[in-house]
């Protein structure tokens, strides 16, 4: 099941880059789609290289996110960190209001065209997620089993890591899920502040009145976003329309 | 309480070190920390700011009035405001029309950690964090109504653009009630179909779920060939307002986010009535529409309005992408701001956008809280 699963997405992985490699030449495909633009094919830049920097942005904003979300995720559900929980509850009440389009702007001015401002809003973004899976999810693990395990004469650390995380995981890749989606939506936004990416096309598109690039670069960026999705679910991450995604909440900027 | 600690002492360092105000000679050149005036009014500003400080650090160490730390900290960010307000007034060049002041990044980021004291304080304390948020919200209005915060920059960026600002608000509101109650149109039928149907419930929730997956930029982008295509083929639509570039994709996209946390919500808000209820009242001879409007609704109705609580923040965060495709609202001056690098109306975007969700939040909240459990 798994393994059919694979192969399809590895499947649809090929059909996306071909795609990708035959938007360029497909110049009759876009004139008959739009006969009133009058270039319809987006050539400025390569699309192999707005693909790659979307992947780097957004996965590497993710892996900065859990580097810091997962820990302080932990920190905050030791008993010395507990004290801090309404502080992480306000932070997130906070940021659930200001959408994520918001934080790239704000950190324009501060940052400077280009994909810093980006990188940040990205990272300050992907990591609340995170932090609210981990939180949610090393607190969903029944006391009866942090309880044997200190029976069993555990360190605190070997619970953790033995006991707490491996039960905690569904959610916490869960989070790790909501992360992902943010961050790919939130790398096409920043197309506006500049950062070279999939989301570049439409921006372009749409300041020059050119719908065929709009198509072009909307398409590849959705089909990116549902493949990875896809490939962490993969990983057995539940779905955001699985049940046990608490605390996942709004995923859209 | 002992959260509000480092907080407040935060907010009380950071100015002095990294500056309460700057000013910047004209529009282009980038402003500089400038130091405080030793004026009377503002120094007495500066005197009560440090006073509300003192009065939330020591209400956090003794618990005992429990909206103590909220109320000293609102106090504290009225009148950090007042003194970079009355600081700006009384150190721009008189002579200068150009010359611009602004909150130094010490006193932006005194206010950050501010409302982030006044979101904990409000959660440590059981309730809601929008709330004290509104209060403070109402209370910087107030200050900017004495005139008070005039020498800002945003300020006068914000009377110099009342008018647009106006447009973009009513707009932005425009934006998200329409994708809201079309969501809503999609999202009750359907969750009332679905109710006794497995199959379609799933079909349904999967087709919702892939769709919040796509970026909201691509999918406005997706949404605005075909729209064209039918205006084009149509023109009746086109003359209704619907086309391939304005509102018509931000509302339909927005929508599309929407549908999924709404019916999630509304299926499982009709199921909070227990199934042994229902057969009771089944067996009473009430009618299917009785038990749908006399059990179901009124039990499940704070989950469903927990639902319509964040699907309204959604959507009220979504239509600033709105002003991309033209579909105008708040985030018209997010993205002209953008444009010309001009910090003050990229804020008076953004600070509108978060006021309206506030409102909202806090509003729905409030809703829930008046229908029994």
């Amino acid at each position: 099941m798994r393994r059919a699963r694979a192969a399809r997405l590895a499947a649809e992985t090929l059909a996306f880059l071909a795609a990708l490699l035959a938007a360029p030449r497909a110049e009759a495909l876009w004139h008959a789609l739009f006969p009133e633009v009058a270039r319809p094919t987006f050539q400025q830049d390569s699309w192999l290289l707005l693909l790659g920097w979307h992947l780097v942005l957004s996965l590497g904003a993710v892996g900065l996110a859990a580097l810091i979300g997962i820990p302080a995720g932990i920190l905050a559900t030791r008993p010395a960190g507990r004290r801090m929980r309404p502080l992480l509850d306000a932070v997130f009440s906070l940021a659930q209001g200001i959408p994520p389009v918001a934080a790239v702007a704000l950190a324009l001015p501060l940052l400077g065209f280009g994909a810093a401002p980006t990188l940040l809003a990205l990272v300050l973004y992907a990591a609340l997620p995170v932090l609210r899976a981990t939180v949610s999810g090393l607190e969903s693990v029944p006391a009866s089993a942090t309880e044997a395990a200190r029976g069993l004469g555990f360190s605190p650390w070997q619970r953790l890591r033995d006991v707490e995380l491996p039960l905690a995981r569904p959610v916490l890749l869960a989070g790790m899920r909501v992360a992902l989606t943010l961050s790919v939506a939130t790398t096409a936004v920043g197309a506006v502040a500049g950062a070279r990416c999939l989301g570049t096309p439409i921006v372009t598109g749409l300041a020059n009145a050119n719908p065929s690039y709009v198509l072009q670069g909307a398409i590849f960026t959705a089909w990116l976003a549902l493949l990875l999705d896809r490939a962490l679910g993969l990983f057995g991450a539940p779905g955001p329309a699985g049940t046990g995604s608490p605390g996942s909440g709004a995923a859209q900027p | 309480m002992t959260a509000l600690i480092p907080l407040a002492l935060a907010a009380a360092l950071l100015p002095p070190l990294l500056g309460w105000i700057s000013i910047a000679p004209n529009r282009l050149l980038s402003p500089r920390a400038a130091a405080l005036p030793g004026n009377p009014p503002v120094l007495a500003a500066a005197v009560l700011y440090y006073l509300s400080l003192l009065g939330t650090l020591l209400s956090a160490c003794r618990p005992r009035l429990s909206w103590l730390p909220e109320a000293a900290t609102i106090l504290a960010i009225l009148f950090l405001s007042a003194t970079v307000g009355l600081g700006t007034a009384a150190a721009l060049p008189a002579d200068s029309t150009v010359a611009r002041a602004a909150p130094a990044a010490g006193a932006w980021l005194s206010l950050l950690v501010l409302s982030l004291a006044l979101a904990a304080a409000a959660v440590m304390r059981g309730g809601m964090p929008a709330l004290p948020l509104l209060v403070g919200l109402f209370g910087l209005t107030v200050l900017g109504a004495t005139g008070v915060l005039d020498s800002l920059s945003l300020m006068r960026e914000a009377a110099g653009r009342a008018a647009e600002l106006r447009d973009a608000l009513a707009g932005h509101v425009a934006l998200s009630l329409a994708a809201l109650l079309l969501a809503l149109m999609l999202a009750v039928p359907f969750s009332a179909l679905a109710m006794g149907r497995p199959r379609l419930e799933a079909a349904f929730l999967t087709a919702a779920s892939s769709i919040q997956v796509i970026p909201s930029l691509a999918l406005f982008g997706l949404l605005i060939a075909p729209l064209a295509a039918l205006a084009s083929a149509f023109p009746v639509l086109r003359e209704l307002g619907l086309g391939g570039i304005g509102p018509a994709p931000a509302i339909l996209g927005i929508a599309a986010y929407l549908v999924l946390p709404l019916a999630r919500g509304i299926l499982s808000g009709l199921r909070v009535a227990p199934a042994d209820l229902v057969e009771a009242a089944r067996g009473q001879g009430l009618s299917p529409s009785g038990v749908l409007w006399g059990l179901r609704v009124p039990l499940g109705a704070g989950v469903m309005l927990g639902a319509l609580r964040l699907a309204a923040v959604q959507a009220v965060g979504l239509a600033t992408l709105a002003a991309l495709v033209g579909g105008g609202g708040l985030g018209t001056l997010v993205f002209q701001g953008i444009g010309q690098l001009a910090t003050d109306l990229i804020l008076l975007g953004v600070f509108p956008v978060l006021a309206l969700s506030l409102v909202v939040d806090a509003g729905l909240a409030l809703l829930a809280r008046l229908v029994p459990a």
